[in-house]
C-alpha cells in the first residue's frame, strides 16, 4: 500500500503544508496594511517584466505578428484532426483490451 | 500505483503550484508571495494550468469509459464524482478553466470580460483553497506517519 511508504506519507505532508501556506498568505495579504506605495511600485514593476519576458508577453508578440498567427492557424488545422484521431485510437485500444 | 491514486496526487500538486502563483499576481497586496517576480509567476501559472487542463480532460475521458464499460467499482481517490466534495471539486475545475480561458484569450481585446472573469477567477480561488484546507482536515488520517513493524521476536 503506498501509503505506507515513508516517502510517499512525506510528499503528502509536503503538497498539505503548500495549501496551508496559500491559505495563510491569502489571509495575511487580505487583512494586512497596504499595498505601500514601494510594494505597488514593485508589482506594476513585475508586471511590466511579466510583458516583456514571459509568456505574457509572447502571447501579445503572437497577437501582433501576422506570419506567427497564419502559422498557428495552419498548425491548429494539422492538430484537432489529429487529436480527435488519436483519442479515439486511444479509446479504441483501451475499450478492446480485457484487463 | 492505480491510476486514480496518481491523478489525486497529481491533481493535488498541480492545483497547490496554480493557487501559489495565482495568489501572487491577485494584486500589489499579494505580490510578496513569489517576491514579485510576476513573470516567473505568469509562466509558472500558465504551464501548470495547460496540466491542470489536461488532467481534467484525462479524468473525464477516463469517467466515460468507465460509464461504457459499465465498471461500477468504487475509485475514492477520483477528484471528480456524482456528489459531495466530487461535485465542488468538478464545478470549480469547469468555471476555473472557462474563466482562466477568457482571461488568457482576451486579455488585451476585451477589458470587460475579463475583469469578470478574473474577479470570478480570484474569488473562486480563496474559496477552493478554503475547501481543500476542509479536505485535508477531514483526510487528516493520511497524514499520520507509517507504523514501524513490530519485529520478531528472537
Amino acid at each position: 500500500m503506498w501509503m505506507q511508504k515513508k516517502w510517499f506519507t512525506l510528499l503528502i505532508w509536503f503538497v498539505t503544508t503548500s495549501f496551508f501556506f496559500a491559505f495563510g498568505a491569502i489571509l495575511i495579504s487580505m487583512f494586512r496594511f497596504g499595498p505601500t506605495e514601494q510594494e505597488a511600485m514593485s508589482f506594476m514593476m513585475g508586471m511590466m517584466k511579466a510583458m516583456e519576458t514571459s509568456l505574457m508577453g509572447l502571447s501579445m508578440q503572437v497577437k501582433e505578428d501576422a506570419n506567427v498567427q497564419r502559422l498557428v492557424y495552419e498548425s491548429v488545422q494539422f492538430a484537432f484532426p489529429l487529436l480527435a484521431i488519436s483519442i479515439a485510437g486511444g479509446v479504441y485500444v483501451r475499450c478492446r483490451r480485457k484487463v | 500505483m492505480k491510476f486514480d491514486f496518481i491523478l489525486h496526487w497529481l491533481w493535488a500538486l498541480v492545483f497547490s503550484i496554480l493557487a501559489l502563483s495565482g495568489i501572487a499576481m491577485a494584486g500589489a497586496k499579494y505580490g510578496w508571495v513569489m517576491q514579485y517576480d510576476i513573470a516567473t509567476a505568469d509562466i509558472v501559472h500558465r504551464l501548470a494550468a495547460v496540466v491542470y487542463v489536461l488532467l481534467t480532460l484525462i479524468v473525464i475521458i477516463y469517467e466515460i469509459i468507465r460509464i461504457l464499460r459499465r465498471d461500477r467499482t468504487k475509485k475514492p481517490w477520483l477528484v471528480f464524482g456524482p456528489s459531495g466534495y466530487g461535485l465542488f471539486t468538478f464545478i470549480t475545475t469547469l468555471i476555473f478553466i472557462i474563466t482562466g480561458a477568457v482571461i488568457w484569450l482576451f486579455m488585451d481585446s476585451n477589458h470587460a470580460a475579463t475583469a469578470f472573469t478574473m474577479w470570478i477567477h480570484e474569488k473562486l480561488t480563496y474559496l477552493a483553497v478554503a475547501s481543500v484546507i476542509w479536505h485535508i482536515y477531514m483526510k487528516s488520517h493520511a497524514l499520520k506517519w507509517p507504523k514501524k513493524k513490530e519485529r520478531k521476536a528472537r
